[in-house]
């Protein structure tokens, strides 16, 4: 949510929990991917009515002064509501971290996510709850709004807030003999989030992933070219579709939008290497290049060769001794 | 999305809870023993506006202003709590044009840099973070987001905060606020040009907030003036991405101004000399800058003429007027390459220069030129594209080739 919304952040709101600074700058939330895929794919799966809850545990990692927050994460954690009270099962929450903390002994509890559409004094509840699982540090809440009011099914609405504390900070109420030190009353204030997708291995498995199942008539015909003809292609069709754009608004376009794009091809088109219009010359490049990887490749196959012969012949020695 | 207040508790606890905070910091019981009276035994509370003016009577600057800067915001969103629910409707007692909590809050600002004495007392930080969480609270439309947001800028002016701590929610949003809240559109201009004021870097991001602006809304004298001395104060060389079409009609009509002349000269990439005067700028940097832009300007016309190398240039075929000697020139060869105006290569051996790539300066408003840029861009997509068609048939032929050799 780098760009426009609705609310203001521009310091992240006290917060009681003993490691969080009191000086501090904004907050800023990336979510992985694959973590936003798991948490999809658990509401999609386990949200049936608007009014059942799903509610599941953020891990990841979270920079030092605790402002950046990286959701890498998630799973669900079984929760049972019956009125103004819920169950959380803590056991589950506890094994299903200590797991993931196997694999990634960094990682951390951020905060959890759920499923409802408004919030209200449960929320705070369970916020209560996550606040101790990510002690010192403040939880972060992550709604995802999947089904209206009337059960209709919409496009998921991410929204993540910080819950900063109203009142006596650890306000204890004496209740009987036994104090309690809950902190049960919360303001969620929006904080701003961005889905970002990981490494460069996933955009390529990701890429893989859709030509082999979107176009499959394509990729059999093209799959004879090389990696570099397929390239130039690609760029020859977007240079073909700049021109065809350029053509059709004609020379007299003036428009600011249009200004932006001359002043970008102009600025980094215009110098073009003398080269590129000398097809001898690159044709001789070309080729040179390419003797010189076979070159190369012939000499690691002749040296990979001859130690394999050594090896050979010094086993047929070992095996001639014994005799 | 918007700021929840979720308390757990009945009002009357919450009330006796900021009781209990008050009369902590005062170090006695009376406020909680007043209180007593009104509260009763039972779940209603009798007189809520009697209530009211007792709260404000107690929630004054001085006893407020002892809470640590840790435990002022707690009690302040109770305190927000309390009102809004006694008075009945949730947002109606931050929702007022004279809302007394409101009041309490600025005036609770420090007006000065705490001493280390006082670490512990409130930060302004702090009052921002309320006073977000209460913009938050407030509907869209409303038109008191205005007022809050006033009161941020002032705030972030008056402790002269990190710019860079509003720069990118505010300069990304300001606009799109201001309209939903019915702004007017003089309102609009002055709380944006005030929100520029307080950059004191002249980033390029303020720059490009600029930009948008200016899509937008046609420029006054007033405003042109503020555009061209940011412009010129700021670090980055080119601005020439600022003249949209706005931009242009203004600085037309504004021909004769004598900052409008010198701010076209500049962006068109002619020499601004260091004789000239420009009302509290630096004649200096404006004059580093424009070296830098009249050289680009040099390269890329130079460049396109017919009977000379696109290219490679020689060091003595630059003007003189642009430099004084050798060291001089590479010096601004290096500032242009570092301004990135210009890409390219320097061999001292032979006093030359590969040029890989140079801004021009398109510019809206000069539609002769620019009917000429879209020629050359096509004409150059076209060599592109040729090109590129050429190396793909290198590629293929050189590819069957081997082939053919390796099964012959």
């Amino acid at each position: 949510m780098s760009g426009e919304s609705s609310f203001m952040h521009l310091v992240r709101p006290n917060v009681a929990a003993p490691a969080s600074s009191t000086s501090t700058g904004a907050s800023n939330i990336k979510i992985h991917a694959p973590a936003l895929f798991q948490i999809l794919e658990i509401v999609s799966k386990q949200v049936l009515s608007a009014e059942k809850r799903i509610i599941g545990t953020l891990v990841g990692l979270r920079s030092e002064d605790g402002l950046e927050l990286e959701i890498r994460d998630a799973y669900v954690v079984p929760c049972n509501e019956t009125g103004d009270s819920i169950t959380i099962e803590d056991s589950v929450h506890k094994t299903l971290f200590q797991l993931h903390k196997k694999a990634h002994p960094k990682e951390a509890v951020l905060g959890w996510f759920g499923s409802s559409n408004q919030i209200d004094s449960t929320t705070s509840l369970i916020h209560d709850f996550y606040s101790k699982g990510a002690y010192p540090f403040p939880a972060i809440y992550l709604n995802v709004e999947y089904l209206t009011a009337d059960n209709q099914i919409t496009v998921p609405k991410l929204s993540t807030y910080v819950g900063a504390t109203v009142g006596k900070p650890g306000s204890t109420q004496q209740i009987g003999w036994k104090t309690t030190t809950t902190n049960n009353s919360y303001i969620f204030t929006p904080i701003p989030n961005q889905v970002i997708n990981g490494s460069i291995t996933e955009k390529i498995a990701f890429k893989q992933l859709r030509e082999k199942s979107v176009n499959t008539t394509s990729t059999a015909l093209t799959s004879d070219l090389s990696y570099l003809s397929n390239q130039l292609e690609a760029v020859t069709t977007n240079i073909d579709n700049l021109l065809r754009f350029i053509e059709s608004k004609g020379v007299e376009a003036n428009s600011d939008k249009d200004l932006d794009l001359l002043r970008l091809l102009s600025n980094t088109l215009l110098n073009k290497p003398q080269l590129l219009s000398n097809t001898e010359e690159l044709k001789n490049l070309f080729s040179a290049h390419n003797q010189d990887v076979i070159m190369i490749e012939y000499l690691t196959k002749a040296v990979k060769d001859q130690i394999e012969l050594s090896a050979r012949l010094t086993a047929s020695a070992e095996a001639d001794k014994k005799f | 999305m918007a700021s929840v207040i979720v308390v757990d508790n009945e009002l009357k606890d919450s009330v006796k809870e900021y009781a209990q905070i008050i009369d902590g910091l005062n170090q006695n019981q009376e406020f909680s023993e007043s209180l007593t009276p009104l509260l009763g035994d039972d779940e209603q509370i009798k007189d809520g506006k009697l209530l009211i003016e007792k709260i404000y009577e107690v929630s004054s600057n001085s006893t407020l202003s002892k809470l640590s800067d840790r435990e002022f915001e707690p009690t302040f969103y109770l305190l927000i709590h309390i009102l809004s629910e006694l008075s009945g409707e949730s947002i109606s007692v931050l929702d007022d044009e004279n809302s007394p909590i409101i009041k309490l809050l600025l005036e609770l600002n420090p007006q000065r840099q705490p001493l280390l004495r006082d670490r512990k007392s409130v930060k302004s930080t702090t009052i921002l973070s309320v006073l977000t969480n209460i913009f938050n609270l407030i509907p869209e439309t409303s038109t008191r987001r205005i007022f809050i947001i006033n009161q941020i800028l002032s705030i972030v002016k008056n402790a002269n905060l990190e710019f860079n701590l509003i720069e990118e929610n505010i300069g990304n949003n300001l606009i799109n606020w201001l309209t939903k809240a019915q702004a007017s559109e003089s309102d609009i201009k002055s709380i944006f040009w005030n929100f520029i004021s307080l950059d004191s870097e002249y980033s390029l991001k303020s720059l490009q907030f600029i930009k948008s602006f200016t899509l937008q809304f046609p420029l006054s004298i007033q405003e042109l003036h503020n555009l061209i001395k940011f412009a010129l104060s700021s670090p980055i060389v080119d601005v020439s991405f600022l003249i949209t079409n706005n931009v242009a009609q203004a600085l037309h009509a504004n021909a004769q101004d004598s900052l409008a002349l010198i701010f076209n000269k500049f962006v068109q990439g002619e020499l601004v000399k260091l004789s000239e005067s420009i009302e509290d700028l630096s004649i200096e940097l404006i004059n580093e800058k424009s070296r830098i832009l009249a050289l680009a300007k040099f390269f890329s016309e130079k460049s396109q003429l017919p009977d000379h190398d696109s290219i490679v240039f020689k060091y003595d075929e630059i003007p003189s007027e642009l430099i004084s000697n050798v060291e001089d020139f590479e010096l601004l060869l290096v500032n242009s390459i570092k301004a990135n105006v210009i890409e390219g290569k320097l061999n001292q051996l032979e006093s030359t220069f590969y040029l890989t790539r140079v801004n021009r300066f398109v510019i809206a408003g000069n539609e002769q030129t620019n009917t000429s840029n879209w020629n050359e861009v096509r004409q150059v997509l076209y060599e592109w594209k040729n090109s590129l068609t050429n190396i793909n048939e290198i590629v293929k032929s050189t590819r069957e080739n081997i082939v053919n050799n390796g099964s012959a």
